[in-house]
């Protein structure tokens, strides 16, 4: 007994320290849980939601597409949790006419690690699992612990900012700080170290339930009475010389394929001519002009046509 | 289920207190219970290949203590050929195939190994050894056969060394397994199987986790990384692969510890060797002397003339690669290993416990050796070497991504930071020295190692590297 009490009192201060912090995580706005807030609100006004990754949440501008608009995609965004949060919130937006999907180079092969901590923050921000075939291990302390969630360093920053955002939350969803996701490297090793990590990513066998999850959002948008199209975003040509021929090709053939089947709209901008390297931020992400010269011409080419 | 997983946060004192809260006569099959739903954690099904070899081996144990002359060699050999057979069917059979493919291909025949698609059980070699090791010693007559069936399947499962070790004995294993029911709780084994789990996952989390990350990073892109990123992983995968598999024995002693058994010390500061056959006494110490003890002595040992000798090291060595898995580079490693063990045998032993330059020339012929152990396979290994003698970079920023600075020096620190308390704490007798000092410089050290776990260990669920053997 003379152990058990020492040792009650050894953690004690240990169990008063960590809830006092796991609390405090929770009262914590991130991005995602700001976001999560924003799309709980019903929001008539929204016409056109945008889904994808990174190339989408600082590429698309909505403001320049001239009808309300919510971006919803986010770095390393996959089209899994894109279907998950669509099916999650597409009723908040009752007025819903346009489905942006975007779709990368390396999106239809991303395969997804049931140990990524983000799943985790989206299953803690917008109560949504991946599901087909990734689960998240039900005992980890992931599931249960924002601090082993965000992990020490972000924690801790946390805690000494008073458990207030460390970068100031958008005020707006139509387009994300680019600061906050994307670099400025535009150097070759840059590139290269870039397209090794979506390398790294992408995997033959994940193609189907990546296909899956697009059948879904387009079906989704359908069932809503709104038009889906399926987007891939310019990038620069330096890192599209460096992008493997058979990724390309298997990228086109999903996207011409699902055009075949579902009728569904396709706009590949991929190597639209009327990008420059001075429209990009780094090799695959556009900058602030790059992002309003895509919005203006995604408003003539795709929104007008599908509000009209 | 992972040592350093939530998992086993919750199950380990579950099990602990059933273990004390039952009576004693119980404790065997609450052991085998949790082993055997420590194990189905992996994959459920593999569980009936460790109940196929306990079966045959308890079997086989009684048969060979009953039978004389040459029918006990006959059971023997029943018995090893059983192990083997699931050693060669479930590890050994891909790369059985890919090599016959290989040599179909070049000299125009049809492959004669039909290809089998498995998922290797995990531990599987450390359980067969282990089972191995039982009924050759009931063979030589240096075990009695355990006669309760339960007693010998807990033997073999015994959850916290039966994925990764150490290889036990049953002479040493079994008999406090016997002794289980008359165990009582003891706070000293409580506090100092804790202190072992302790060390053990900061070597895990905060050292071998972080240095992970860099090793792979530069395994997965070894055409363009330069010789000063080779060299760091080079020395990065050294420390890893100590730490990771040093902290396991750790975590495993330590929990087997609070249950009341003692298991076998796996590692001995096997980098302040001073010659290779010293390292070999001081790494992986529970297969080590598996190898000496079932294949070396029997195959004569040194007994014999210095080429005898020679080729008796190089058979264990190359046996010793291949025990770690299927593939051609670990049976350069196990050669490169046996020739330089074979090499030095000949000379002077040098004096033991000083660290200079023989410590430093050991150290970086093991790094050396471990490229074969961690590169994929032999082209990848070459690539590595080449690339570290004639890629560049040094005096040039390292261009290959490593990793964030920072994180990169906080490996470092902390892989230096554990290899010097090691050393320290066997010197000086730290832990001597911790328990002796008063309550609050006790507790002070304990919630410091706690801090450092929160704040510095890497939230991952990387497996133990020696979970693939």
């Amino acid at each position: 007994m003379d152990f058990a009490r020492r040792f009650a009192l050894f953690l004690s201060p240990l169990l008063v320290v960590s809830t006092g912090v796991e609390l405090g995580l929770r009262r914590v706005e991130t991005m995602h849980v700001a976001r999560a807030r924003a799309l709980e609100t019903p929001n008539s006004r929204i016409q056109i939601l945008v889904t994808g990754n990174s190339h989408e949440a600082v590429g698309i501008d909505c403001p320049s597409l001239g009808a309300g608009c919510f971006n919803l995609a986010s770095g390393s965004q996959g089209l899994v949790t894109d279907r998950r949060l669509v099916e999650r919130y597409v009723g908040s937006f009752p007025g819903l006419k346009l489905l942006l999907i975007g779709v990368s180079y390396n999106s239809i092969q991303r395969r997804t690690d049931p140990e990524d901590a983000l799943l985790f923050e989206y299953n803690h921000a917008y109560d949504v699992q991946e599901g087909d075939g990734v689960e998240l291990p039900w005992l980890d302390s992931r599931r249960f612990s924002l601090f082993a969630t965000f992990g020490a360093q972000r924690s801790l920053e946390y805690v000494f900012a008073g458990f207030r955002p460390r970068t100031p939350i958008p005020r707006s969803w139509e387009r994300l700080p680019a600061s906050a996701i994307v670099s400025r490297d535009k150097t070759a090793e840059g590139a290269r170290r870039r397209l090794a990590m979506h390398h790294g990513s992408m995997s033959r066998d994940a193609v189907a339930r990546n296909v899956r999850a697009l059948e879904a959002l387009i079906g989704l948008a359908r069932a809503r009475g709104a038009r889906p199209v399926l987007l891939v975003a310019p990038v620069s040509r330096s890192y599209e010389e460096m992008t493997l021929p058979a990724n390309r090709a298997l990228l086109e053939e999903t996207l011409a394929s699902l055009h075949a089947r579902l009728q569904v709209d396709v706009k590949n901008y991929w190597r639209d001519p009327r990008f420059e390297e001075a429209d990009f931020r780094d090799f695959d992400h556009l900058g602030r002009v790059g992002a309003a010269k895509l919005s203006s011409i995604l408003r003539s080419e795709v929104v007008e046509p599908a509000l009209r | 289920m992972l040592f350093n997983s939530f998992e086993f946060a919750l199950f380990f004192p579950a099990v602990l207190l059933a273990h004390f809260g039952l009576p004693g006569r119980f404790r065997w099959l609450l052991l085998l219970l949790a082993s055997c739903a420590f194990y189905m954690a992996f994959v459920p099904a593999y569980i009936l290949i460790l109940a196929l070899t306990i079966v045959v081996d308890y079997v086989a144990g009684l048969l060979i203590a009953r039978a004389q002359g040459v029918a006990r060699k006959a059971w023997l050999g029943f018995s090893l050929l059983a192990n083997i057979g699931v050693l060669a069917v479930f590890k050994y059979w891909p790369f059985l195939y890919a090599n016959a493919q290989a040599a179909a291909g070049y000299w125009g025949f049809q492959n004669p190994v039909p290809a089998l698609s498995m998922i290797l059980p995990i531990g599987l070699s450390f359980h067969t050894f282990q089972a191995m090791s039982y009924t050759i010693e009931v063979y030589r007559g240096a075990q009695e056969p355990e006669r309760h069936f339960g007693r010998y399947a807990l033997y073999v499962m015994y959850f916290p060394q039966l994925v990764a070790g150490p290889i036990e004995r049953p002479q040493n294993l079994l008999p406090q397994l016997a002794a289980l029911d008359n165990i009582g709780f003891s706070s000293e084994r409580m506090t100092s199987g804790l202190r072992l789990i302790a060390w053990g996952l900061l070597k895990k989390a905060i050292v071998a986790d972080r240095l992970a990350v860099l090793v792979d990073r530069t395994y997965a892109d070894l055409a363009h990384a330069d010789s000063v990123a080779l060299l760091v992983s080079a020395y990065a995968f050294s420390v890893q692969i100590y730490c990771d598999f040093s902290a396991y024995s750790d975590i495993a002693r330590g929990a087997s510890r609070i249950l009341g058994v003692e298991l076998m010390r796996n590692f001995e500061r096997p980098y302040e060797s001073a010659s290779l056959g010293e390292f070999w006494r001081r790494w992986h110490i529970s297969l080590s002397t598996w190898f000496r003890d079932y294949v070396y002595v029997p195959l004569g040992g040194s007994r014999g003339s210095r080429a005898r000798t020679i080729r008796n090291l190089l058979i264990v060595f190359l046996l010793s690669g291949l025990w770690h898995g299927a593939n051609w580079t670990f049976v350069v490693w196990g050669a490169i290993h046996g020739v330089a063990v074979a090499v030095s045998s000949g000379s002077r032993q040098p004096r033991a416990a000083r660290l200079g330059w023989r410590t430093l020339a050991v150290f970086h012929l093991v790094t050396l050796a471990w490229v074969f152990f961690r590169a994929p396979s032999l082209a990848d290994a070459t690539t590595y070497l080449v690339r570290l003698f004639s890629a560049g970079g040094w005096l040039t920023r390292s261009t290959h991504n490593l990793g964030e600075p920072s994180e990169v020096v906080l490996a470092g620190v902390a892989a230096y930071a554990v290899l010097v308390l090691e050393h320290l704490a066997a010197r000086h007798s730290l832990v001597d020295k911790l328990l002796a000092a008063r309550r609050s410089v006790r507790w002070a050290v304990y919630y410091s190692a706690v801090l450092a776990f929160l704040l510095l260990a890497r939230v991952s669920h990387q497996q133990f590297i020696y979970f693939q053997f």
